[in-house]
């Protein structure tokens, strides 16, 4: 048996090894009900994309995940809650044998939700915290209520779903991290989750918003030792590759995984614009042979190559580019 | 599948068929198409993206959509509970929870979703995974194996019993 370090990790098997993706990141719609400073996929209210999938596309591309056997996939956005077919989709998964995670920023969390999706079998919510006190959460996420969240948290423990939770890092949230990854300990988290600001999307258009070098290495000094302070206890996991040396990286080890967009459309990895198929229109085999020859593409290692000189073309990871 | 699962099927079909959807049995009646909800069925979509209306023309082909999806349900739902019953022999094993095993030209993996670490593994790795998930306990292990693969080192045993004692100690296999 060999453990491979992490599912893009450099001792894992080749692409062409994997009969289908081991996990798949489906962002359900790129609607929001919050407008984040930091937010990728520059999603927000009213952003939905005009052909996000159709529910008859939904259950297709549903189907093709079961009989594929995709063991692991997580549903993002935009909010996931927004999207009216979440818990059906959550449930046909799970039932499928799959684990499935939701990514959220802990609005939609009720009484009634938390329930549904411990029904559901949803395996893990992740729920986005970046600061310890309201004032700084909504510097990060100015339409959020930092208490709603709080209190969508403990309603999830008290569901019996699984928490984790996801801090973004700034420059005005950065000096905090010591007490949310403590806040997320106390409010029951099995993991927290964090790593260096993606500047793309709204985080961009935000000057002064990435942490600053010596902000960073404090940061990541303070979750080493929060690593090792819930070690057995918490999962504190961190990235410090920043997005240049982890798309370089990935470009030479791809992982197992590739992101389905709202409509369908599938990429190879979320920072980059190269989409290689199509699931409202090609099968899961289609795309997945199309995933392993996407990244051996020169269009990709040459956009890749240039980031180190111009690291702005990550602002056009939305203008897609079919490999 | 036993006798009661193949009732369990009929069950369902007859209700499909009859539109009589109220199960009775102790306490109170569940619907059938409520508790289906909750496994991924639409029996009567929701207005909205691209979801038929109700009374529509769409309606019939959304039936036997659903139909075809209690049926494929119910045969799962039958191999689930014919392997949960298995778990509870005493003496057999079972993967972790969160921990999914999938067959690969290579052999396998194993994906512990929580710490999303994956193990790959080979064929005779992959063997061990399937008697374990068919409800071999440690002591029938060996034997079960040597049903299905020649021994020609004469290691299978050593071999097998090590490897489960790693699935173990990582935590993949639990009793």
């Amino acid at each position: 048996m060999t453990e491979v370090p992490s599912v893009h990790g450099r001792e894992a098997p080749s692409l062409s090894a994997w009969r289908a993706p081991l996990y798949v990141g489906w962002q359900l719609t790129n609607a929001c009900d919050l407008a984040c400073s930091h937010c990728v996929e520059e999603s927000g209210p009213g952003k939905a994309f005009k052909d996000e999938l159709t529910r008859a596309q939904v259950r297709r591309v549903l189907k093709q995940l079961r009989d594929g056997q995709v063991p692991y996939v997580s549903f993002s956005g935009g909010e996931p809650f927004l999207h009216p077919d979440l818990f059906e989709m959550a449930s046909f998964l799970a039932a499928g044998g799959a684990s499935v995670k939701i990514e959220t920023n802990g609005n939609a969390l009720t009484r009634e939700n938390c329930s549904a999706l411990r029904r559901c079998g949803v395996h893990a919510v992740q729920v986005s915290l970046d600061g310890a006190a309201a004032g700084t959460y909504r510097r990060m996420r100015p339409a959020g209520d930092f208490d709603r969240v709080l209190g969508g948290i403990r309603r999830l423990r008290r569901s019996g779903v699984a928490l984790e939770v996801n801090f973004v890092p700034a420059r005005f949230n950065v000096g905090e991290v010591a007490e949310v990854v403590d806040l997320a300990w106390r409010e029951g988290a099995c993991g927290f989750y964090t790593g260096r600001l993606i500047e793309a999307g709204n985080a961009l258009k935000r000057a002064g918003m990435a942490p600053t070098r010596e902000q960073y290495r404090a940061f990541f000094g303070v979750l080493k030792r929060k690593a090792a302070e819930y070690k057995g206890r918490m999962r504190v996991c961190y990235h410090e590759m920043g997005i240049v040396e982890e798309l370089k990286y990935r470009t030479a080890h791809p992982a197992a995984l590739f992101i389905i967009l709202p409509n369908g459309k599938v990429k190879l990895i979320n920072a980059l614009p190269f989409v290689c198929g199509d699931l409202r229109t090609d099968s899961l085999g289609e795309v997945w042979e199309r995933f392993q020859r996407g990244w051996r593409s020169p269009k990709v290692a040459r956009l890749v190559a240039g980031l180190e000189r111009d690291p702005s073309a990550l602002s056009r990871l939305h203008r897609w580019v079919d490999v | 599948m036993d006798e009661g699962l193949a009732g369990y099927g009929e069950l369902v079909r007859r209700a499909w068929r009859t539109g009589k959807f109220l199960v009775k049995g102790p306490g109170r009646p569940t619907s059938l198409l409520k508790a289906a909800g909750t496994l991924g069925l639409q029996p009567r979509p929701r207005a909205g993206r691209g979801a038929p209306g109700r009374g529509g023309e769409k309606v019939p082909e959304a039936r036997r959509s659903v139909r075809g999806e209690m049926e494929e349900i119910v045969k799962r739902e039958s191999a689930e509970a014919l392997g949960s019953l298995a778990v509870h022999q005493e003496g057999t094993m079972k993967l972790a929870p969160f921990v999914k095993f999938r067959e690969e030209k290579f052999g396998a993996v194993l994906f512990e979703t929580r710490s999303e670490k994956v193990f790959t593994l080979n064929k005779t790795g992959a063997a061990v995974v399937r008697a374990i998930l068919a409800g071999a306990g440690e002591a029938d292990l060996v034997a079960r194996l040597r049903e299905r693969c020649e021994d020609k080192t004469g290691k299978l045993e050593a071999e097998a019993l090590s490897f489960l004692k790693q699935l173990k100690k990582k935590g993949l296999v639990t009793e």
